[in-house]
C-alpha cells in the first residue's frame, strides 16, 4: 500500500505538449479515476506513473520516494492494460505467476498466491488454458489476477473494460470495486467513461487537453462543477447550457425567456452575458415556465427523456442548425402523454442551476 | 544477403577456391592469426567442417529472413507487461521472444534439414564425395551407383528409401512445429 504524489508533471512528444503541468495527490488505499475525453493524455499520465514513459518535467513520488528515474520493475506497481497484454504462449497459471517466478519465489508460495487470486476472480478451472482459448471477459480477469498475485503497492488500470460488451462491463465494474474494497490497494484507474468514473471512484480527476479541470468526489463534481467542461462531461444526459444574460430581475435567455435565480446573483452584473446550466433532471412542469415544443420523447420505463426546442418570445420554434444547438434535454421520472409537436412549459429548479462565464467557462 | 550473390551452383566451383592450399583465402586469413595452413576439403578430417561452412554461408540469409519475419510479427504488448512484471532485457528475450519465435525457428529448421539432406550441387562441385568417401552423402552415393556404375535397380531402391526417410523427418519436424505454435489453433 502506498500514496502517490504527482507534482507539476509534464510530457511532450516532439514539439507537442501532451501533459501540461499536472498535480494530483493520491492517498494510501484510495481508488482514484482519471477521466476525460479520448486523447486528453490519461494513458500517457498512467504510463509515466508505471515507468513505461519518460517524464518530461515535474516529479512522481510513490510513498514519498521520487521514482522519476526508477525502472518499472523497481516501482512495485502492477498494471492492467486495455488489450490485456497477456503472454500468449503461457498458460493462465504461468501468466499469473510470471512476476513471482522471475523473483525466484518459492513454488509453494506461488501456488498459494495463484490459487488465491484465481479464487477471487473465479479463474480456477481455466488455469491450464492459454489466453487464446478465453473470452474477452476471462482474459480481463486474468490480467487482473496477474496484478493481484503481485501484491503491489499500486494498481494501475488503463481502460480495462472498454473492450467488453455493455453487460459484462457493468458486472466487471462491480467486481473491480469489490476487489478494491477487499484488498484496499491504492488504485489509479483510467477511463473515458464518466459513468464508470462516477460509480467506482473515491476521487475523480477530470482531465482535458493535458490539464486537470477539477478533482473531487463523484457527487461533489456533479453538484459543484468548477467549470462548463466538468459540468458538461460529468452526468448523463449532459447538462443543458442556455446562453443569455444576468439582470437584477433574474436571467434572460437569448430567446427572451426569463429563468429564475436562487438569490446568489453576482454583484454588479446587470446585463452581463452568462450561461445558465441546468441538468436534465432539474426541470419541472410550470405554468409560468419557458415554452418549448416537444421534439422527441424517449421512454426507458423507469424514466422519460425528452428533447425540447424553446419557442422563445416569438412563440415560434425554428428548425435550423442554430436552433437545434439550443435544444434542451429533460428527464422526468413520471410517465408522460406528451407527443412530439405539442407545447410544454417547464421551469428549472433555481437552487440546482449554475451560472457560467461564457468566455472563461468558469462558474460564476 | 551478400552470400546469395554466390547462390547459383554454377558458382560453386568458385567455392573451392577459398579452400585452396596453398593460395586459398581462408588459409591466408588463418595465417594472419598464426594458424594453419589447414587442408580443408583435401583432408577427411576437415572436409565436413568445410562443407558446413559453405552451406552456412549460403543459407544464413534465408534463415535470417524467416526469423526476422517472425520477430516483426510478435505482439508488442507483452513486453510492456513483462517490464512491469520485473523482467530484465535478457529475461524478456529468454521467456518471451525465444518461445514466441520458436515456430519460426522450427520452419527454418524444417527447410534447412530437408534441404541439407538432399544437398547435391555444392557437394558434387566441390568434393564429389571425397577425399575417398569422407563427404559422401546418400545422395552422392545414389548418384554414383546409378550413373557411374549404372546399377539402376539398386539406385532406385536407395532413392525410395531416401524418399521415405525425408518424409519421416518432415513429419517429425512438422509435428514439433505444431507443438511449438502458440498463436493459432488449439495446440497445447
Ligand atoms: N508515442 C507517441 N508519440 C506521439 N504522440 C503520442 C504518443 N502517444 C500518445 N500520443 C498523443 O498524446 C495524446 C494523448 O494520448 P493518450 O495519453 O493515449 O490519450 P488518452 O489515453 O487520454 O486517450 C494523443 O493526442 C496522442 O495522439
Ligand atoms: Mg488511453
Amino acid at each position: 500500500m502506498a500514496s502517490v504524489s504527482i507534482r507539476n508533471l509534464r510530457k511532450s512528444y516532439g514539439p507537442v505538449e501532451i501533459i501540461k503541468g499536472v498535480s494530483v495527490d493520491i492517498q494510501d488505499g484510495e481508488f482514484v479515476i482519471l477521466v476525460g475525453p479520448s486523447g486528453c493524455g490519461k494513458s500517457t499520465l498512467l504510463r509515466m506513473i508505471a515507468g513505461l514513459e519518460e517524464i518530461g518535467g515535474g516529479t512522481i513520488a510513490i510513498d514519498d520516494r521520487v521514482v522519476n528515474d526508477m525502472p518499472p520493475k523497481d516501482r512495485d506497481i502492477a498494471m492492467v492494460f486495455q488489450n490485456y497484454a497477456l503472454y500468449p504462449h503461457m498458460t493462465i497459471a504461468d501468466n499469473m505467476s510470471f512476476a513471482l517466478r522471475l523473483k525466484n519465489t518459492a513454488k509453494s508460495e506461488i501456488a498459494a498466491k495463484v490459487e488465491r487470486a484465481a479464487g477471487i476472480l473465479g479463474l480456477g478451472p481455466l488455469l491450464d488454458r492459454f489466453p487464446r482459448q478465453l473470452s474477452g471477459g476471462q482474459r480481463q480477469r486474468v490480467a487482473m489476477g496477474r496484478a493481484i498475485v503481485r501484491d503491489p503497492k499500486v494498481f494501475l488500470f488503463d481502460e480495462p473494460l472498454s473492450n467488453l460488451d455493455a453487460k459484462l462491463r457493468v458486472q466487471m465494474r462491480t467486481e473491480i470495486k469489490e476487489m478494491h474494497q477487499r484488498l484496499k490497494t491504492t488504485t489509479v484507474y483510467v477511463t473515458h467513461d464518466q459513468i464508470e468514473a462516477m460509480t467506482m471512484a473515491d476521487k475523480i480527476v477530470v482531465m482535458h487537453d493535458g490539464i486537470i479541470e477539477q478533482i473531487g468526489a463523484p457527487l461533489d463534481l456533479y453538484d459543484n462543477p468548477a467549470n462548463m467542461f466538468v459540468a458538461g462531461f460529468i452526468g448523463s444526459p449532459a447538462m443543458n447550457f442556455i446562453p443569455g444574460s444576468i439582470g437584477d430581475d433574474g436571467f434572460t435567455t437569448v430567446d427572451g425567456d426569463r429563468l429564475p435565480l436562487a438569490g446568489r446573483v453576482p454583484a454588479a452584473s446587470d446585463g452581463r452575458p452568462a450561461v445558465y446550466g441546468v441538468r436534465p433532471e432539474h426541470f419541472r412542469l410550470a405554468d409560468e415556465g419557458l415554452a418549448a415544443e416537444v421534439v422527441v420523447v424517449e421512454p426507458t420505463g423507469s424514466e422519460t427523456q425528452m428533447v425540447l426546442r424553446p419557442l422563445g418570445r416569438a412563440g415560434q420554434a425554428g428548425a435550423g442548425r442554430e436552433d437545434r444547438k439550443r435544444e434542451l434535454t429533460w428527464v422526468l421520472r413520471e410517465r408522460t402523454g406528451a407527443r412530439p409537436g405539442e407545447m410544454v412549459r417547464i421551469a428549472p429548479d433555481p437552487a440546482l442551476a449554475h451560472l457560467f462565464n461564457p468566455d472563461t467557462g468558469m462558474r460564476l | 544477403m551478400a552470400p546469395w550473390r554466390f547462390r547459383h551452383p554454377g558458382y560453386a566451383s568458385h567455392d573451392k577456391q577459398p579452400f585452396r592450399t596453398p593460395g586459398g583465402v581462408l588459409n591466408y586469413l588463418l595465417s594472419l592469426v598464426g594458424i594453419g595452413p589447414l587442408q580443408w576439403v583435401y583432408h577427411p578430417g576437415t572436409v565436413i567442417l568445410s562443407l558446413v561452412l559453405v552451406e552456412t554461408w549460403q543459407w544464413t540469409p534465408l534463415v535470417m529472413l524467416i526469423v526476422l519475419g517472425g520477430l516483426a510479427s510478435l505482439p508488442t504488448e507483452p513486453y510492456e507487461s513483462a517490464q512491469i512484471d520485473g523482467a530484465t532485457a535478457w529475461q524478456r528475450f529468454r521467456y518471451l521472444t525465444l518461445p514466441m519465435i520458436r515456430p519460426f525457428l522450427m520452419v527454418a529448421v524444417i527447410i534447412r534439414s530437408i534441404d541439407a539432406l538432399k544437398s547435391f550441387d555444392i557437394l558434387y562441385t566441390i568434393t564429389q564425395g571425397g577425399p575417398g568417401t569422407a563427404s559422401e552423402t546418400i545422395n552422392l552415393y545414389l548418384y554414383s551407383v546409378a550413373f557411374t556404375y549404372y546399377d539402376i535397380g539398386y539406385g532406385s531402391a536407395i532413392a525410395v528409401v531416401f524418399f521415405v526417410l525425408i518424409i519421416m523427418l518432415s513429419l517429425i519436424l512438422i509435428y514439433l512445429r505444431q507443438r511449438s505454435a502458440w498463436n493459432s489453433g488449439d495446440g497445447q
